[in-house]
């Protein structure tokens, strides 16, 4: 009895670092990619087993937080509004999923407020007073739950320089959060290999705007 | 032992054991036998899958084995899955995807409805052109003035929908009856609509074949729906030519509360712009408003909006009859409160409960007189609404109605008169939309009312249906019976009068492009059963024998793409109505319409001066009006009405505001109508005056300013 004991622990040990170890190595392959993505059908691709990934492990946000990512990234490469408000539907739906599952943390308030700044830049001039408010709301809170987060900062910097942009304001408060959030991104140390580490390069090409 | 040991080998081994690969492969087409590219095929529950290429073709190596579930799935599409059987050899699996019902969203039914909102897609009217529009002032009246189906009618203010009274339009928030919506007034004075465009995040305007879920209006419902968040503590401080008002937003986790004070007072801008009445006293209002959200549970939602306001005004008024200046005082009290429980239950069934209250007090002072006019109103309501299928949704809703009148009259020479009234009114309402193809969609509905002042039971029936075209155009039609209390005016005394009733024709053709629209709109519309009496002095022979049409065509155009940072729309409307009702001797067109009816909008946002210009420009053909001198009844028409506004939003800073408009430019010359005395003087000829605004111009100019901790937020929305 004894050995049938320990045969079967030591069998379901097996197979949970199995598995633990096949949604680390699938993950992390993912994440590889999506550093090398460039072409919508790679970001498709990706997007693809992000959500495979999500659909068989129930227990994991990381998953879906990606999937909403890679959505949202994708989203640029739509034309018409009604194309990306779907693709940013999608986006809020795997959001959504990640949030039931993990609870509102930084992260993910920062992609909500990324997903109602897209939404924005649909029909800035019908949605930007709704939705401008919305995601600096989204962001706001981020930032209040973790202050260090970067691509809360960053995102929000985006945000300010958008509306500065739009109606013609000055855009140096934006590039004061934007040197903030590229300190962050500097400091940041995830110790976690699958956490969001993504925003640096992106916030280095927007200093483009503030030179 | 053996046996086990076999077992931990199979298991541990087990999938390097049976090392087989299979491959899956195969096209992925849509109905019309395209491609679909990026779609997600896989094997449910595993990571296994792959993604269709740029011709929709997919493979998919997988080293499971045994039976398994393929799924293929993309945006937009219905989900499909099959069972596969793995075992080594290679399969082949073409599937043909099928559109899914969310993407039909296209297909709408539009017939009689201008729909305004953030969320929805392909939509006439954003909350935004609501306050920007030139010569509106921020009034929710004033800008629907700008769709077609509308008539100017400037000595009220009010809507008068397709050759409807402003009575037969009914407003409506958060799917509850508001009375009284308009700022109380004299005759020949303009009044307001009461609620500010701001507070509301959709509106809907619908000009005939309304849902089932509102009744007790025969021409037009305007559905406004309030916030569903507010988002951050905010002030907000307006000072304007005619008033101050100051806002405040407070956010908490799961709540919020927003309340607003304003004061008006026209005195000091009446003092410095000449104004063609005699004003006593100009009009003074105070204005409260709350709004209260706070979620319930997961799903559930409840609002509380409460206004409060008081105003006053007095005015000289030369009667037409006795030649005297009559001094009129009026003073109103309204109030007006709407609660409403909005939740899931079980992911399926919406269910929506609430309540409003109105409260409206007029007193009026003619002189020496004194007229007291009380209304209070009821509105209870509960609705649920079911998905039952993906291409069936049920909506069904009981209401019950209340309403009170008192009238007081306390004449100097006689005796008070005092009249109450008191009407239940219980409804039932039902309606299902059901999408027969991914391009067909209907609406049937019915609502049943029982009113116990007529003791008279109806049965409305409503019908609507949407057929999609190609690329963005589409049409709709509908066709509604509509039933509507006779005025407390009548019933006072009348008290066994049946409801005036309305049938609806419409036909409507939409194109939508990505910033484009025309619409095209044709419709008839019956009345019967409406109030008539032989004469004004002989109220005794009042009967339910009134009759009349309405029938017209309305064209709207849209345009936000041809000129660069520029947003216009055009809208005409044809309208030939006639009616036999109250004291009119024959069919005729009743004062308030005239036969053509046009406006533009035009709004031009130059983002390096930081500002938004517009203006719009009004026309409507001459009015009806009856002159006792002439032969006939309302044969003569009133000049042509002209009105050009303009307006100007500048962001002085990004949370200050500056607001200046002026309506009526160039100062045309506006005539809404001629009045008569109701006798012949000693010549035998009725004298006669035309009735005109108070001021050739009205000019505005405000300033707004938002606090918020970033201080990026404006009140542009508000204006």
């Amino acid at each position: 009895m004894k050995i049938i004991s320990t045969l079967l622990v030591s069998l379901f040990s097996l197979l949970a670092i199995a598995t633990t170890n096949n949604y680390e190595k699938a993950m992390l392959e993912n994440l590889t990619a999506m550093q090398k993505a460039r072409t919508n059908a790679e970001w498709q691709e990706i997007a693809n087993k992000f959500s495979r990934i999500a659909d068989a492990e129930h227990g994991q946000w990381l998953p879906s937080y990606y999937a909403a990512y890679c959505n949202i990234i994708m989203t640029t490469f739509q034309e018409g509004p009604d194309q990306k408000d779907q693709q940013l539907d999608l986006a809020q739906g795997h959001l959504d999923k990640a949030i039931d599952i993990r609870g509102e943390n930084s992260e993910l308030l920062a992609l909500q407020g990324f997903v109602h700044m897209i939404r924005l830049t649909v029909d800035p001039a019908g949605r930007g007073p709704s939705y401008s408010e919305m995601s600096m709301q989204a962001f706001g809170k981020a930032r209040a739950m973790n202050p260090e987060n970067p691509r809360a900062i960053y995102l929000s910097a985006q945000m300010q320089m958008g509306t500065a942009q739009f109606f013609g304001t000055g855009i140096e408060e934006a590039c004061k959060q934007l040197q903030l959030a590229l300190e962050k991104f500097q400091e940041q140390k995830p110790q976690d290999p699958l956490a969001p580490a993504w925003g640096y390069r992106q916030a280095q090409q927007m200093t483009q705007a503030c030179k | 032992m053996n046996y086990l040991f076999t077992i931990y080998i199979l298991l541990a081994f087990g999938s390097t054991s049976l090392l087989a690969q299979t491959t899956i492969s195969g096209e992925l087409t849509d109905s019309q036998n395209q491609p679909i590219v990026g779609a997600n095929i896989f094997l449910k529950g595993t990571y296994e899958g792959a993604t269709t290429d740029t011709v929709g073709f997919y493979r998919l190596n997988t080293r499971l084995n045994g039976p398994q579930t393929l799924v293929f799935s993309y945006l937009g599409y219905e989900t499909q899955e099959q069972p596969i059987e793995l075992n080594g050899q290679s399969i082949l699996r073409n599937a043909t995807m099928k559109v899914s019902i969310n993407r039909i969203e296209e297909v709408v039914i539009t017939a009689g409805a201008f729909e305004a909102s953030d969320e929805k897609k392909s939509i006439i009217l954003k909350p935004m052109d609501i306050v920007t529009t030139a010569g509106a002032t921020a009034d929710i009246a004033g800008t629907i003035n700008t769709l077609p189906g509308t008539q100017v009618v400037g000595e009220s203010g009010r809507l008068f929908v397709r050759g409807g009274n402003d009575f037969e339009s009914r407003t409506y928030i958060d799917g509850l009856q508001v009375n009284n919506e308009y700022q109380s007034s004299l005759p020949n004075v303009p009044s307001r609509h009461r609620f500010s465009p701001f507070m509301f995040s959709g509106t809907i305007f619908s000009t005939g074949g309304y849902s089932a879920e509102y009744g007790q209006a025969l021409s037009s419902a305007l559905v406004l729906n309030t916030k569903n968040e507010f988002l951050q503590n905010r002030t907000d401080i307006g000072l304007m030519s005619v008033g101050l008002d100051a806002a405040h937003t407070q956010v908490w986790e799961a709540s919020s509360l927003a309340v607003k004070a304003e004061y008006t007072n026209l005195a000091p801008y009446q003092g410095l712009v000449k104004q063609d009445f005699d004003w006593v006293k100009a009009p003074e209002n105070f204005l409260g408003v709350l709004a209260y959200r706070t979620n319930v549970g997961k799903h559930g939602r409840l609002k509380v909006y409460g206004t409060g306001s008081t105003s006053d005004l007095i005015l000289n008024q030369s009667n037409i009859n006795t030649g005297e200046v009559d001094r009129i005082d009026l003073k109103n009290r309204y109030w007006y409160i709407n609660s409403n429980y909005k939740g899931l239950i079980k992911g399926q069934w919406t269910v929506f409960g609430g309540f409003s209250f109105t409260s409206n007090k007029d007193i009026i002072l003619p002189n020496t007189q004194q007229l007291t006019d009380k209304q209070s109103s009821l509105h209870l309501k509960a609705m649920v609404t079911n998905e039952v299928h993906q291409s069936l949704s049920l909506k069904m809703g009981t209401e019950y109605i209340y309403n009170q009148n008192q009238f007081r009259f306390n004449p100097e020479t006689s005796e008070e008169y005092i009249s109450t009234l008191r009407g239940h009114l219980p409804t039932f309402f039902a309606e299902a939309d059901i999408i027969i193809s991914d391009k067909l969609l209907t609406r049937v509905g019915v609502r049943a009312e029982h009113s116990s002042l007529q003791e008279q039971y109806t049965i409305a029936p409503r019908l609507s249906l949407a057929l999609g075209l190609n690329n963005g155009s589409q049409v709709s039609a509908a066709y509604g019976q509509f039933y509507q209390s006779p005025q407390f005016e009548w019933l006072r005394d009348h008290k066994n009068l049946n409801s005036e009733e309305a049938q609806h024709y419409i036909v409507n053709y939409q194109y939508v492009n990505k910033h484009q629209t025309f619409r095209i709109e044709a419709f008839h519309k019956e009345y019967s059963s409406l109030v008539k009496f032989q004469g004004p002095e002989n109220q005794q022979t009042i009967s339910n024998q009134g009759e009349g049409y309405a029938r017209g065509v309305e064209l709207f155009w849209r345009d936000q793409k041809t000129i660069k940072n520029v947003d216009y729309w055009i809208s005409y409307s044809f309208l030939d109505t006639e009616r036999d009702y109250l004291d009119f001797p024959q069919l005729a067109t009743p004062k308030f319409f005239s036969k053509h009816h046009a406006s533009i909008v035009y709004k031009h946002f130059i983002s390096s001066l930081r500002s938004q210009i517009g203006w719009s420009y009004l026309f409507a053909s001459g009015r009806a009006y009856h002159n006792p001198n002439l032969p006939g009844f309302n044969r003569q028409r009133t000049p042509a009405y002209h009105n050009f506004s303009v307006n100007l939003s500048f962001l002085w800073k990004s949370n200050v505001i500056v607001h200046a408009s002026a309506s009526n430019v160039f100062g045309f010359d506006q005539t809404y109508g001629y009045e008569y005395s109701s006798q012949p003087d000693d010549q035998g000829i009725y004298t006669g005056r035309p009735i005109k605004p108070g001021a050739d111009r009205f000019l505005f100019l405000g300033i707004f300013i938002t606090l918020t901790k970033e201080n990026i937020l404006n009140q542009l929305r508000n204006l």
